[in-house]
């Protein structure tokens, strides 16, 4: 259908409408949408995120931890979009073109959000979508500048960081991908990373 | 359990009669979903200030948004094509299926991979893809399992979640699984398999959990990550969007994911929300070469029209089936259409005009509120239900009962026929000899027996204090 008809059918229906059915309708809305609100929390963001971050099943290490890390979950090759962190020797670096057989992605985020331990990823030419996520790890670096509250500070800022029109995707990762599909038990790495390690900088 | 009842054909009553006739393994598994995911909700909301406010807020916010559907709507078109994707608005399920159609045999698409769509089902997508000649594969885990099996999806979160391990393993099975009841063991199998799919398909096909309007940006929402590779892997992306999961800018669509995360699995933030504005751009090495959002009425406009337009309100999260004491007993299947529980007995009456079997959904419901008090968004779901029964009964209904209930309304008009109506109530008539109409309310339900005095005979004795 084109566009006009469309909305045209849209506009017929809303100037023909009754009151809403219900006794209490609602208020119109505030000029400003409220922020949503947690429960304070003095404790510093970086803290916060580990902790989110554990609740979630992700982990945060820092830059030492990060060969015992791969070791752990026997990464053999990787891939790396971010010079902020460096492989250990024993862990091989493959070419961008070659991230389906990598067993970790390395990655920097733009931001990162302490209460929820979300990282917020930017697709760009030099940070493709797939290496943080066909590998069954996803390492991702995080610069302690970019580390704030809640989504909500990224989300409602969006407008002003990125002033030129929004990346092609942006991806908010809060710890691995899981489902709870089968039998109602929760299982790591369905189709996303079954790992996640955020490093601090 | 026998075949899942269809829709035409069969009564309410009939299709409760078969969820509640099993051995009781649909109602422990509702029972164990709807009982964990309704916790995890109340939990989530505890982290925040003030929910209520933020609730509140909400449906202001989603009722101003719908009101101006055409502004935002043009406005989102506008900024999807800025970006480099195309728009297209359907009006109907078969112009939204033949434009999907047109899109796969432009690219010669043997496979389309598809990420848990709501409206996908709604217009059959699938089973006309299937007729083309072109496999439309789900990928979220519970959706794979029912259409392997053959099944609609039984609940929005959890559209397996009345199958057991064992039912799990005889599923997979009949794609090459041959190991244990192990859930770890099956999500690895359906990893692998899944993960070549992926890499085979031609189209992705994903819904929209939110549109911005201020970006021209589509927010997918999922946990096992296959939105994210619906938009990453393939070639082209068809996202499918109901016309009212429009938002006019961030702040709103901040607030409705921190409800929506919430309200319906539980959790601080979803997994993984993928912001998707236009396709890969140049010197990208992957995402989608071309995005094609479509926007779907096939029926909306009706609702749209009427009193009942807050239930466009929705964001799908499915807080209201896992609250409803009646889905709780009788599950997704039984309401015998797409979207189930009271949020379903709502729209689907609405938006299948054309099902006379669909408009007695409305009494799917105890009327209780507790739809209402689960909701995010804080919809009147009893209300629109009540709403959805008077309309009804304006467009005919049972003659008898109509009489009947004429009939009583008269007699409680007048006084002295008020005191005749106490005399049945004495008699204490036993159930199975009741007349059927009322044998038919009388079943499920305990027939009220008085007291001895009718309240004027103790009025008149005195008996009554002031």
């Amino acid at each position: 259908m084109e566009r006009q008809a469309f909305l045209a059918v849209l506009e017929r229906a809303l100037s023909a409408a009754p009151p809403l059915a219900g006794a209490h309708p609602p208020p119109p809305p505030p000029d400003v949408v409220p922020r949503v609100g947690w429960r304070p929390d003095p404790r510093p963001l970086a803290e916060r995120f580990g902790e989110a971050l554990r609740g979630v099943g992700a982990r945060l290490i820092t830059v030492a931890e990060l060969p015992a890390a791969l070791g752990e979950l026997e990464v053999e090759r990787a891939v790396l979009t971010t010079d902020r962190l460096s492989l250990p020797p024993a862990v091989e670096r493959l070419g961008l073109e070659r991230v389906r057989e990598a067993d970790a992605g390395v990655t920097e985020a733009v931001a990162a959000c302490a209460a929820t331990g979300t990282v917020v990823l930017a697709a760009s030419p030099g940070e493709p979508r797939a290496v943080s996520l066909l590998p069954r790890v996803h390492v991702v670096a995080v610069e302690r500048d970019g580390l704030v509250e809640t989504p909500g500070d990224v989300l409602r800022d969006l407008g002003g960081r990125y002033a030129g029109g929004l990346p092609s995707a942006l991806t908010f990762v809060t710890g691995p991908s899981r489902s709870a599909d089968i039998g109602g038990e929760l299982v790591m790495g369905v189709h996303g990373p079954l790992a996640v390690l955020v490093v601090l900088l | 359990m026998s075949a899942v009842p269809s829709l035409t054909g069969t009564t309410l009553r009939e299709r409760e009669r078969w969820a509640l006739g099993g051995d009781g393994r649909l109602q422990s598994a509702l029972r164990r979903t709807t009982d964990n995911l309704d916790g995890r909700r109340r939990r989530g909301l505890d982290e925040l200030e003030d929910p209520e406010t933020l609730r509140q807020t909400a449906r202001s916010l989603r009722t101003a948004a719908v009101a101006r559907l055409p502004e935002l709507l043009g406005r989102l078109a506008d900024r999807v094509q800025a970006a480099g994707g195309t728009v297209f608005f359907a009006a109907d399920a078969e112009e939204a299926r033949a434009h999907v159609l047109g899109i796969c045999a432009r690219r010669g698409a043997k496979l389309a991979v598809k990420s848990k769509s709501m409206v996908s089902e709604e217009i059959e997508l699938g089973a006309r893809l299937a007729e083309a000649g072109i496999e439309a594969l789900e990928t979220d885990l519970g959706e794979w399992a029912q259409q392997l099996d053959g099944e609609p999806p039984a609940h929005i979160l959890g559209p397996a979640m009345h199958k057991t391990p064992a039912d799990w393993v005889r599923v997979l099975g009949t794609v090459g699984y041959d190991g244990d009841e192990s859930a770890p063991a099956m999500t690895a199998f359906a990893r692998r398999t899944l993960r070549d799919k992926f890499h085979a398909a031609d189209v992705g096909i994903t819904g929209v959990n939110l549109a911005v309007a201020e970006s021209g940006t589509l927010v997918i929402v999922s946990n096992e990550g296959n939105a994210r590779m619906s938009s990453t892997v393939p070639p082209v992306q068809i996202a499918l969007m109901g016309m009212e999961r429009v938002v006019a800018d961030w702040a709103e669509a901040d607030l409705l994911l921190a409800l929506l995360g919430r309200a319906g699995a539980g959790v601080s933030f979803p997994t993984y929300v993928s912001a998707i504005t236009g396709p890969r751009r140049p010197r990208e090495r992957d995402g989608p070469q071309e995005l094609h959002l479509v926007v779907l009425d096939n029926g909306r406009s009706r609702i749209l029209a009427g009193a009942s337009r807050e239930a466009l309100n929705c964001i799908r999260c499915g807080a209201c089936l896992n609250a409803c004491p009646v889905y709780r007993q009788i599950g997704g299947h039984a309401y015998g259409s797409v979207y189930s529980g009271p949020i379903g007995a709502v729209i689907s009456p609405l938006l299948l005009d054309d099902v006379p079997e669909a408009a007695e959904l409305s009494h799917a419901s105890s009327l209780c509120g507790a739809c209402w008090a689960a909701c995010p968004v804080g919809i009147p779901l009893h209300e629109l239900l009540l709403e959805g029964r008077r309309r009804e009964a304006a467009g005919g209904g049972d003659r008898a009962e109509r009489a009947a209930w004429r009939a009583w309304a008269q007699a409680w008009s007048h006084p002295r026929l008020y005191g005749l109506t106490g005399a049945p109530a004495r008699a204490r008539i036993p159930e199975r000899l009741l007349p059927p109409p009322l044998r038919e309310w009388a079943r499920g339900r305990t027939v009220p027996h008085r007291a001895g005095a009718t309240f004027r005979a103790r009025w008149r004795r005195g008996e009554v204090l002031e």
